[in-house]
């Protein structure tokens, strides 16, 4: 049994990887991190060998291995659903990678610089218009008019939403427009790969059927669903704990 | 003869009246919701203040719905707002060659020739990180008023350094700062800092000449404009004018030297 530990900007995920999830745990990424990492090998301690990856990864000090989440969620994206392509929306970050058939990174591109289409968009979104990130799908679903926001800039997108409120907009058409914005945005994010094969969608907001489906509308092709998204990088990092 | 020049901007609107080649009045507030609005209540207010009719000023319009407004026959005509900040910078200092405009949601960088023509500019409105709203969603992480921001540059020991160049998580890492306990000052000081590295890298793009002047909202602010001139290596010149003006003082200027018979 190998550990991964992901330590996100928002969550840190652990998994408990024997060539299929035994045990996993998210934690917000938040306070004081020892305490936050001790509880979860409280909760899982029957482990052999533990590889860090994520944003924080330097914290995990108990780790036997830190591996680049780039490489991780190739790797998990090749051995868990066999996808050429791993599209990951994380809390403050958006990738795209390309993966060979052992699941190296061919090529990817990254964008966490901005916040644009990102997690933390989708917070700013949810929190201007009072509704719990949670609803988003349910919300999302019950639209019945188009609106579109235009602003990539988070900040500016924000101020669209807010006049949509104003001008007596409901909740669920403009969510639905923020949904059609995120996955505008990762979409031309990944079109500088050029996707030809099988691809997959990974990281917290992968856990919205409604941004998803608005990728796999926008992209097309061969996609696959990666089954508890937000772990990804974590089963990566589970997976290269198993090689060490 | 009367000349007016009204400039609708994101968060707030202008009116400038010249006579006789003098600004005899002007007015600066909040945008309402709606730009022609915006327009003419400043305007409005800007005439009943000076006991005018809106019939004896030709006015000319910049900013938002500046189209509309002549269309809907409250103004002449309308220039662009790179054109009139262009005008309104140099017609009060001729040896203006740079504006820096810093507004509520754009920046621009406009170089002018000795003429006060226009020979190059270079403008961000596609992302809020270099304007007024990221001072904006700072001040509110740190729970002071936007006015009280520029101050804090001059009482800050340490200023932190913001690595984000996005507002957003600028914001995150202000929120950190406060957590740790940093002093307010030292992080809105580097707030103030990390506003000028911006406009720093998008003024790279075209170029600034020492005869620099800075105008827009953001012109206010005392830390970011002290942080740019330390960066730029250059002293702002004084226009004698509200910065925040300098956009309708060159509309109305467009309208006297069209109508102005000169």
């Amino acid at each position: 049994m190998f550990l991964g530990i992901d330590v996100g900007t928002r969550f840190t995920k652990a998994v408990l990887w024997n060539g299929e999830i035994s045990r996993f745990a998210v934690k917000e990424t938040v306070g004081n991190m020892k305490s936050v990492l001790e509880s979860i090998t409280k909760e899982i301690e029957d482990y052999k060998l533990c590889c860090a990856t994520g944003s924080g990864a330097e914290l995990v000090e108990f780790a036997d291995a830190r591996e680049d989440d780039v490489v991780c969620l190739a790797i998990a994206g090749r051995d868990v659903v066999n996808a050429d392509y791993v599209i990951d929306i994380g809390a403050q970050s958006i990738t795209a990678i390309s993966v060979d058939e052992d699941g190296n990174v061919i090529d990817y591109v990254k964008n966490d610089k901005c916040a644009s289409g990102s997690g933390k968009f989708l917070e700013v979104m949810s929190s201007a218009l009072g509704i719990e990130i949670q609803d988003l799908d349910n919300l999302a679903f019950r639209s019945n008019k188009k609106l579109s926001i235009t602003s990539q800039c988070a900040v500016f997108a924000e101020s669209e939403v807010i006049s949509y409120v104003n001008n007596g907009e409901s909740r669920e058409n403009i969510i639905a427009a923020v949904c059609d914005a995120v996955a505008k945005i990762a979409a031309s994010q990944v079109n500088k790969l050029k996707i030809t094969g099988r691809y997959t969608i990974t990281g917290g907001v992968a856990n919205f059927t409604s941004i998803t489906e608005r990728i796999k509308r926008i992209i097309g092709g061969d996609y696959v669903k990666f089954p508890n998204p937000q772990l990804a990088a974590a089963i990566g990092a589970g997976i290269v704990a198993g090689e060490l | 003869m009367l000349f007016g020049g009204t400039d609708v901007g994101s968060l707030t609107a202008q009116a400038v009246i010249l006579e006789n080649g003098k600004v005899v009045g002007w007015k600066n507030m909040r945008v309402l919701p709606n730009p022609i609005e915006s327009a003419k209540k400043v305007m409005g207010e800007l005439l009943e203040e000076l006991g005018l009719k809106k019939d004896d000023v030709i006015i000319f319009a910049t900013g938002y719905g500046r189209e509309k407004l002549v269309e809907a026959g409250y103004a002449r005509e309308h220039v662009s707002e790179i054109s009139c900040h262009a005008r309104g910078a140099f017609w009060l200092n001729p040896s203006v060659r740079t504006v820096i405009d810093i507004g509520g949601q754009d920046a621009k960088v406009i170089r002018i020739d000795e003429k006060g023509r226009l020979v190059n500019f270079v403008m961000n409105d596609k992302c809020a990180a270099g304007t007024g709203r990221f001072l904006e969603i700072q001040a509110k992480a740190l729970g002071i008023k936007l006015e009280e921001l520029g101050d804090m540059t001059f009482i800050a020991k340490n200023p932190v350094e913001i690595t984000a160049r996005c507002s957003i998580f600028a914001e995150t890492e202000v929120l950190h700062f406060l957590q740790r306990g940093v002093p307010k000052e030292e992080i809105a000081a580097g707030v103030n800092r990390s506003m000028a590295h911006r406009i720093y890298y998008l003024a790279r793009r075209v170029g600034v000449e020492r005869e620099a002047a800075l105008t827009g909202g953001v012109a206010k602010n005392k830390g970011v404009k002290r942080e740019l001139e330390k960066i730029l290596n250059l002293k702002f010149l004084d226009l004698g004018m509200d910065p925040q003006i300098i956009g309708a003082l060159g509309a109305a200027i467009f309208a006297r030297e069209k109508y102005g018979g000169e």
